[in-house]
């Protein structure tokens, strides 16, 4: 009951204040408005100038730049790894990254085939030759 | 007055028995709708929060005057990007009026015609409803004033009218756009709004439940999030 009594008064309350609602209503609408028309001319400028009216502002830049840093932090953090210094020799040991072991006895490795020719020996072919002679 | 009163007839009493009951129901279902409203306000002023969440939590904004600032620039594209739709079918609603009545030179058209010459030829879109006479609606008299007691009488039924294509063609795709953007211009104040309380809320500072005996004073600096 007191919820209905208070939907009722809220009721009275609007009525009342309705002239005012719509005459706010209509100053946004004519605002918004112009405000439409002053964006799609300055959308046009900015499209011959190369630019969006949509690009990310300056405060979204700086936010995104916090936001990967912090998520940099956080990777870090969890997941510490011991980069590789610079190693003071020339050549580094083997399993050193970029210097893999050398191939075990018996290891297979990869290599392009080989493709196998038909020839007729050289003796053959001048032998040939010499009996048409 | 009170012997006023107790003379009222039993129709009076059961007229202002039903009277009382339209004027509740009425402010009621008033009171609802303004509910409703608030309620679609208050969703749609949530997208403020979502644009200036990392701005804040970031502290890329820095003060409530900043916060405006960024959250209205922000609030001004949303706008134009849900409201162009609804604005390009206003303007082409408009340019086909225009047009129809520069091609026919026909510049007194009026979209809200029923009646034309002879009632069965009007231009407008309201050919298409019933048209009620309300100022010679039946009355009655109650307590000194004139309150409407009947349905009023039937002017025009409706009827489709060739001449009134191009209000039948123009009135819903207005109508269309004019409901579509003051929804969006509704979502905007909503936002416009919600971005005026958090540019105070989110910087307020507040003393309460603070104690200074339990917060050294080698520590001014709030905790970091």
């Amino acid at each position: 009951m007191i919820k209905f009594l208070q939907i009722f008064g809220q009721g009275i309350l609007y009525v009342i204040l309705s002239p005012f609602f719509l005459a706010i209503l209509a100053i946004y609408v004519v605002y918004t408005a112009v405000v439409m028309i002053f964006l799609f001319l300055k959308m046009i400028i900015l499209f011959f100038a190369g630019k969006s009216i949509f690009s990310d502002l300056p405060e979204d830049i700086e936010a995104k730049q916090v936001i990967e840093k912090a998520r940099a932090d956080r990777e870090t953090k969890n997941n510490p790894q011991s980069q590789p210094g610079p190693y003071p020799y020339p050549y580094p040991p083997f399993g050193y990254p970029g210097y893999p072991y050398p191939p075990q006895p018996g290891q297979f490795i990869d290599q392009p085939e080989v493709k196998e020719i038909d020839a007729k020996p050289i003796d053959v072919e001048e032998e040939d030759m010499k009996d048409e002679q | 007055m009170i012997p006023f009163l107790i003379k009222i007839s039993e129709n009076e009493k059961r007229l202002l028995l039903v009277l009382l009951a339209v004027v509740i129901l009425l402010f009621v279902l008033i009171g609802l709708l303004g509910l409703v409203v608030k309620r679609i306000m208050t969703s749609q002023a949530k997208r403020a929060d979502t644009f200036m969440y990392d701005l804040v939590r970031t502290k890329a904004v820095k003060s409530p005057r900043h916060f405006r600032r960024v959250g209205f620039k922000k609030n001004h594209r949303l706008l134009f990007l849900q409201s162009w739709i609804p604005f390009l079918i206003l303007l082409v609603s408009a340019a086909f009026l225009i047009t129809y009545m520069a091609v026919a030179n026909h510049w007194d058209l009026n979209v809200f015609d029923y009646f034309g010459t002879d009632g069965t030829d009007g231009e407008g879109f309201t050919t298409l409803f019933f048209i009620f006479d309300f100022p010679n609606a039946p009355k009655s008299t109650f307590f000194g004033i004139e309150i409407v007691s009947d349905w009023p009488p039937i002017i025009s039924e409706p009827y489709l009218s060739a001449k009134a294509w191009p209000s039948y063609v123009f009135v819903p795709i207005f109508l269309t756009g004019a409901i579509w953007y003051i929804v969006c211009v509704q979502a905007f104040i909503a936002r416009t709004w919600r971005i005026l309380v958090l540019s105070k809320k989110a910087f307020e500072k507040s003393l309460e439940n603070y104690d200074a005996t339990k917060n050294p004073i080698d520590n001014p600096l709030p905790p970091i999030q």
